[in-house]
């Protein structure tokens, strides 16, 4: 630090070496959708200990095989047809690279929705890292890699506007988050919470009327699956089957984290609110508690898809979603 | 706590002071925010920045109540002491915004101002019952009346001796030699003499000018109406010096000494109780301004000196949790905020470096505000900005930089800045260990030559002209202009944040 070239000097502005603080914001532009490091979404984590997973090596070997044989039939089965008639070949052939094509596309799509899941992974994991940091620096680059994801959402754009007058100012790292949850994350929250309490609604008045067991069981699975996608889409993931079961898979996580302290509070309060309704009707209290736990497994999901973590604003409740009154405002 | 008022006659005056303010609160809810801070510390910049970012509107992202929307406006209002002149708000404002940008000239006089805040509040049952509106009552005056608050509870032999011993050592002593010269003549067992007291207190007043020089940046220099007399410049109260007493020494009838003692009561009752009573018994919240910057450019002493000077004024505070009696009767302050002010000389990554020094230099105080249970909190800010970071390249070190037009006549490196151009500027690096730059063989080289820019000092800061006023489209401003700022809405949070919840 002693050495000379830190000393106290001065430079004229066109100065060669001189550079607008504003143009360093260029130099960490990221991808859209930035590669996973290895080992940060916690999947690979889970997977690192062990060499060999046989449920792994069965399913590959067991895969493998089936389409290998599948192959061949098929191509058995069109040497057949050909010769046949040469017509039937041709259909034969057309139908089947049609399957082929669907399914590489069919393909392309998962993969491209668990990798734009992953991207939110390894967007609110730096969130967290760079919200620990005063400096802006990594806060900068979250903030500006969330602009990217949202850069084509025309709801979003009195958000973005709003974010970018904080781009030469100095802002702590933390704050800076905190700004950008409450003008990108929260309007997305308001609808997602609104999506959550309908669900959670229809679940409750269906069970409530459903004849039989069965019936609401199957309306439960095709509600959720629905919730899932829409706060999916909400935040930018859009998932495909595949990235939704991962989702589901993380919701239920967040859910086994924080279930414990949810059947603390809310979850008895709103089993004794509803106590007399249960008493009036078996069925209305079942349709209450299905509801109940959509509107749980709801803001589960809204955790586990969300790309900040909530930082100023407070999470919906799940007993606010039921009583249809949400209140997103900021913390105290 | 050491509370500078003593007497309990006193106490019950102020007492019945603050419950006439509680029964006035009743009509509308208001906060006094007591704005602290040595002369040239950036009372009148923050008061009218605060006043400017409110009223006009401004980028506030921190600023809860304004970032939900609830904020509905704020303006000015007549505020509630009718014989303190008003805050000169708008000339303040002109003088920073208009053609030949300036700071406004220094305080010499105490101000008021009124802002009423319209907000809705969050909670539903505060909606229901409060009207919504917020007085802050902001005062600004002169900082150097602040250094006399610690001698309420002195007496004339212990001031006497202590600015003797202070005007003893470093850099003092060689700005003293005039007036030690005279003291040292002055036998307090003469007879009263009016113009002998006359020539000591200009010799005083003088050696007290002179330690305030930008060179030197010295802080520590009571009483604080020698340098701003305001209107009662020349009379008795303001005619007195420190004289050489021996320990135990009683005042003889129609002495020097008696007559020096008595103006040093005058002065106490009539100038500093009055100013106490008036502004700094009744405070709910305060901010500390601190100019660090201006005492690291200056060396160890400056910095020494500023660290004695802070605490023996923060000591006169009443900090505490308030209850709702309290709040009534013995009114405390819940919440203090110590703020290093123009922290847009340094680039952000030396901020958090700004700040541990100045939570080193009033240590003491936070810890025993954090005692009697006030909240604390340190922060770098500058309530106008008047810089922008660049960073420039040298070799393949990276010099974190800021650009700005650099005041007319100042100098770095033999370079004198002519107040037109945009220059670009490396303060250096501010240490790393808080401690470096108190102790005697610190970082920082002291500067106590002549001229400022001899040696080579580790740090320099330069003064800025202010900012060009911006115009941000999608920020709402009612007249299109923007002062930027550093963190001022952080500032802003956390001194009332909670009042507008």
């Amino acid at each position: 630090m002693n050495s000379g070239a830190r000393k106290p000097q001065a430079f004229t502005l066109d100065d060669a070496a001189v550079k607008e603080a504003l143009d360093e914001l260029e130099q960490f532009e990221l991808p859209a959708n930035p590669k996973l490091p290895d080992g940060q979404n916690g999947e690979g984590a889970e997977k690192a200990p062990g060499l060999i997973s046989w449920p792994g090596l069965f399913w590959a070997g067991a895969g493998g095989f089936l389409s290998f044989a599948l192959g061949i039939w098929a191509w058995g089965f069109i040497e057949v047809l050909f010769s046949r008639y040469v017509w039937l070949g041709w259909l034969g052939a057309a139908l089947i690279s049609m399957a082929a094509a669907g399914l590489f596309g069919m393909i392309m799509r998962e993969w491209l929705a668990l990798r734009r899941l992953a991207a939110l992974d390894a967007l609110r994991a730096r969130a967290v890292e760079a919200g620990e940091n005063r400096a802006p620096k990594k806060a900068r680059a979250v903030v500006h890699d969330m602009g990217n994801l949202y850069s084509d959402r025309p709801d979003l754009a009195q958000g973005r506007a709003a974010l970018r007058h904080h781009e030469d100012e100095i802002v702590d790292g933390p704050d800076l988050l905190k700004i950008a949850e409450q003008d990108l994350m929260l309007p997305l929250d308001v609808r997602a919470a609104a999506a959550i309490s309908a669900s959670a609604r229809r679940v409750s008045v269906v069970t409530a009327l459903s004849p039989r067991a069965l019936i609401d069981v199957l309306y439960v699975f095709w509600e959720t699956i629905r919730l899932l996608r829409k706060i999916g889409g909400l935040y930018g993931g859009r998932p495909g089957t595949l990235a939704l079961i991962r989702l589901i898979r993380h919701a239920l996580g967040n859910l086994a984290a924080t279930g414990t302290v949810a059947i603390g509070d809310s979850f008895i309060e709103q089993l004794l609110g509803h106590g007399v309704t249960a008493k009036l009707s078996a069925r209305l209290g079942e349709g209450v508690f299905n509801g109940f736990l959509i509107a749980r497994f709801g803001i589960a999901a809204m955790h586990a898809i969300r790309p900040l973590p909530f930082l100023a604003t407070k999470p919906p409740k799940a007993a606010e979603i039921m009583k249809g009154i949400v209140n997103l405002q900021a913390k105290a | 706590m050491i509370s500078p008022i003593r007497s309990l006659g006193q106490e019950a005056r102020l007492v019945l002071e603050n419950a006439a303010d509680g029964v006035a609160a009743l009509r509308g809810p208001s906060l006094r925010l007591g704005v602290t801070g040595l002369s040239r510390a950036g009372k009148t910049i923050f008061i009218s920045a605060l006043v400017h970012s409110l009223i006009e509107g401004g980028r506030l992202p921190l600023l809860a109540a304004y970032k939900q929307g609830r904020m509905v406006g704020a303006h000015l209002k007549p505020q509630p002491d009718d014989q303190v002149p008003r805050f000169a708000y708008e000339d303040h404002i002109a003088a920073l915004m208009e053609n030949d940008r300036h700071w406004p000239s220094s305080t010499r006089q105490i101000s008021e101002v009124r802002l009423v805040i319209e907000y809705e509040s969050a909670r539903f049952l505060k909606r229901r019952l409060g009207p919504g509106t917020l007085a802050l009552d902001i005062v600004d005056y002169p900082g150097e009346w602040l250094l006399d608050l610690p001698l309420l509870s002195t007496s004339y032999e212990a001031w006497s001796r202590e600015a003797l011993s202070l005007s003893g050592g470093g850099t003092r002593k060689m700005l003293a030699a005039d007036w030690h010269k005279l003291v040292e003549k002055a036998d307090p067992q003469d007879p009263e003499d009016e113009s002998l007291a006359k020539n000591l207190a200009e010799a005083f007043t003088a050696y007290l000018k002179s330690c305030r020089d930008e060179r030197h940046a010295l802080s520590a220099l009571p009483p604080g109406r020698f340098l701003m007399p305001g209107d009662m410049e020349g009379s008795p109260a303001l005619t007195f010096s420190p004289l050489m007493l021996e320990e135990g020494m009683k005042a003889k009838k129609g002495t020097l000494h008696a007559m020096m003692a008595r103006r040093f009561e005058a002065y106490k009752r009539y100038v500093v109780e009055p100013f106490f009573r008036a502004h700094f018994a009744r405070l709910d919240r305060q901010i500390v301004l601190v100019d660090v910057l201006s005492a690291l450019n200056a060396g160890r002493e400056a910095m020494q000196d500023l660290e004695r000077a802070l605490t023996a004024i923060l000591s006169c505070f009443r900090p505490g949790r308030n209850t709702w009696l309290s709040r009534i009767l013995t009114r405390r302050i819940d919440k203090i905020l110590f703020a290093a002010t123009k922290a847009d000389h340094l680039h952000h990554s030396n901020h958090a470096r700004l700040e541990a020094i100045l939570a080193r230099l009033v240590d003491r105080a936070i810890a025993r505000s954090e005692m009697a249970g006030a909240e604390i909190a340190v922060l770098a800010m500058s309530s106008v900005r008047a810089t922008r970071e660049v960073t420039v390249t040298r070799g393949n070190m990276e010099l974190e930089c800021v650009a700005g037009t650099p005041e007319a006549g100042q100098t770095l490196g033999g370079q004198t800045f002519d107040g037109k151009r945009e220059f670009v500027f490396f303060p250096g690096d501010l240490p790393e260990n808080p401690d470096s730059v108190f102790e005697a063989n610190g970082a920082i080289s002291a500067q106590t030559d002549a001229m400022p820019d001899i040696g080579d000092p580790e740090v320099r800061f330069l003064r800025f002209r202010p900012p060009k006023p911006a115009r941000k489209s999608a920020v709402p401003l009612k007249n299109g202009l923007y002062l930027p700022h550093i963190r001022l809405d952080r500032a802003l949070e956390f001194l009332f944040g909670d009042r507008l919840e």
